[in-house]
């Protein structure tokens, strides 16, 4: 299997606070791959320096083969392009509609015709199931899952290699939450793209990922599958792991 | 890279059909009837699995690539029953909704301000009866803030405006040779009027400003709603204490500006007038009753509360939009200018009609 991200001896620092201490991780093509570990753990942190949202750290992150903090303005965007994020809490452009929210990206970079484009952001919309009547509201009047779903189908505009979730089913009903999952699951068995998520979520972690890694005091002491993990004999793994097994009983 | 080959009613696609070479075979759509082969077709996405669907409805697909046939299949499934939901754009319903809108606004406004200014003094008679429950710390907090920190600013001003009127002053003065009326124009104006109008102004923008963003922010991230659960009530916790600091601190930023304006002013009337600080000082005594000087001071505490209620209400008006916050803060700062200058104007009423 190819690696499409690569993650080298990298630790990050905010001031004196040590957040990474030398982790090293690989993300292969194709998978599905979950960043956990324990609320203030680093894992919506090392997902943002995967994204170039967050700078402060020392080593190497790989990406698609490029070191990213290696980029000229024009490469960012060309990589840029090769990936989606769903933020999580939306973070739907709060001045636009939801159709205008999926469509300027693909008015941005495509030459498409409107109506093409109008055509192309209401499926996408319906792709990740909501109904064609919400094409013309303000996020501010949609739910909770509801706004993930647009967050969804703006991440997806451009068809992405790479789709990073920040915390897909947080905040939403376990009925919801299932739903996501099987939604992203749908779509990533249609389009094959490399999907990195951080998550908490039990049902998930057990069902969705392919590969993960949990990262407890500033380490990965983990990385493979989940039924690697069950096996593993590392005390702080099966500490992690105990609850989430309890629960998916 | 996408290649369309015609041979009469047969068009070849060869390559790779995506979002960027859609382009070139949209034409295709105005077309009827003809096959389209795609059996050199390498790689397509998701848009140009639209597009097929989209020409399949006029066109004969031939040929589709065991490999695509998937996407295609899902693509036109999701598609099928595709409409584009129509948004209303006749003219007249936009006005009407237009105008429908600021009427309702108006009320909303009108309605909403009176029940927050009642809620106001229902705390305030609450502050009266219960003293010992006052917020001292925040108020303090809120006084060093908006109070002290206004003072560069508010100095800066009003030395520049006393600077302003001397000059202005100084020439039409001396051209009757009244040069010690300076004094007089001085005094009485930056005293009375000029000083605490400034003042509040700047103050009005600064801290109105600054009122509004605090609690707005707050309500966006439910800081306000979590302070409702545990019985905290906002208007006590937030409006009340920086009205109060309002109140204590503007009649002391107006003295502070009484000071540096008339400072301005003796500075350019002894290079422009030689009129020596001694002399301004001393026509000063005489000049100026302390009438004056209360009025001015007195306005201050009103453009105190005028300025903390007008940018709490706003701050307050912010829903679920972080558009919401700028909207209001902007409206806070506007609103808070106007009513200090409305509220200085009928102040100069009040007191002309009583001769003061």
């Amino acid at each position: 299997m190819r690696e499409i991200i690569k993650v080298r001896n990298l630790t990050t620092k905010f001031g004196q606070k040590v957040v990474h201490d030398n982790i090293s991780i690989t993300i292969y093509k194709g998978e599905i791959y979950g960043i956990l570990g324990a609320s203030g753990s680093g894992k919506s942190t090392l997902l943002r320096e995967m994204i170039l949202l967050e700078h402060s750290f020392k080593g190497l992150i790989e990406i698609m083969g490029k070191d990213i903090t290696k980029l000229s303005l024009k490469e960012e965007i060309e990589l840029k392009k090769n990936w989606g994020v769903l933020f999580q809490f939306g973070a739907l452009f709060s001045s636009l509609n939801v159709l205008e929210n999926i469509s300027v990206v693909l008015e941005e970079y495509t030459d498409l015709p409107e109506e093409f484009i109008i055509k192309t952001a209401i499926s996408k919309l319906k792709l990740t199931g909501l109904k064609e009547e919400v094409a013309y509201q303000m996020p501010k009047n949609l739910s909770g899952g509801m706004v993930k779903r647009a967050a969804l189908a703006r991440a997806l505009a451009l068809d992405p290699k790479l789709l990073f979730l920040d915390e897909p089913t947080s905040g939403l009903d376990p009925v919801s939450a299932r739903a996501f999952d099987s939604l992203i699951k749908e779509l990533h068995s249609l389009f094959k793209p490399t999907v990195v998520m951080v998550t908490h979520d039990p049902q998930t972690i057990a069902n969705v990922l392919d590969r993960f890694c949990i990262l407890i005091d500033k380490k990965v002491v983990f990385e493979g599958t989940f039924d690697e993990a069950v096996k593993s004999t590392d005390k702080k793994v099966q500490k992690f792991l105990k609850p989430i097994l309890m629960e998916i009983e | 890279m996408l290649k369309i080959i015609t041979n009469h009613h047969l068009i070849s696609l060869v390559g790779s059909l995506d979002k960027n070479t859609i382009q070139k075979a949209y034409y295709l759509k105005k077309e009827k009837n003809m096959a389209i082969d795609l059996k050199e077709l390498k790689s397509m996405d998701y848009e140009g699995a639209l597009f097929l669907v989209e020409l399949s409805k006029n066109h004969k697909i031939i040929n589709l690539p065991p490999h695509l046939k998937e996407l295609f299949n899902f693509v036109a499934q999701n598609a099928k029953d595709l409409k584009i939901p129509e948004q209303k754009t006749n003219f007249l319903f936009h006005a009407t909704n237009y105008l429908n809108d600021i009427f309702f606004a108006i009320k909303e406004n009108t309605i909403n301000f009176l029940l927050f200014f009642g809620e106001f003094i229902y705390f305030l008679i609450f502050l009266i009866t219960h003293p010992w429950k006052f917020r001292f710390k925040e108020t303090a907090a809120i006084i060093v803030k908006a109070g002290a920190g206004a003072l560069p600013i508010v100095g800066l001003t009003s030395f520049l405006v006393g600077v302003v009127m001397a000059y202005q002053g100084a020439m039409q003065l001396s051209k009757f040779g009244a040069n010690i009326f300076i004094v007089d124009m001085l005094d009485i104006s930056i005293f009375r009027e000029i000083a605490p109008l400034i003042a509040a102004i700047v103050v009005a923008g600064r801290s109105a400003s600054a009122f509004s963003a605090e609690i707005g922010v707050m309500k966006l991230t439910e800081e306000i709603d979590a302070m409702k659960t545990l019985g905290f009530e906002p208007f006590w916790f937030l409006v009340i204490p920086r009205v109060i600091a309002m109140i204590i601190a503007m009649p002391l930023i107006v003295f502070f500006a009484d000071m540096i304006g008339i400072l301005g002013g003796m500075m350019i009337s002894a290079l422009s007038l030689n009129i020596g600080f001694d002399m301004f000082l001393n026509r000063t005594r005489d000049v100026l009753s302390l009438t004056q000087v209360f009025i001015g001071l007195g306005k201050a505490p009103f453009f105190g509360i005028v300025i903390a209620l007008i940018g709490t209400y706003r701050g307050f008006q912010v829903r679920n939009s972080t558009q919401d916050i700028g909207k209001y803060t902007t409206k806070s700062v506007v609103n808070a200018i106007f009513w200090v200058i409305a509220l200085d104007a009928i102040f100069s009423i009040i007191f002309a009609k009583f001769g003061i």
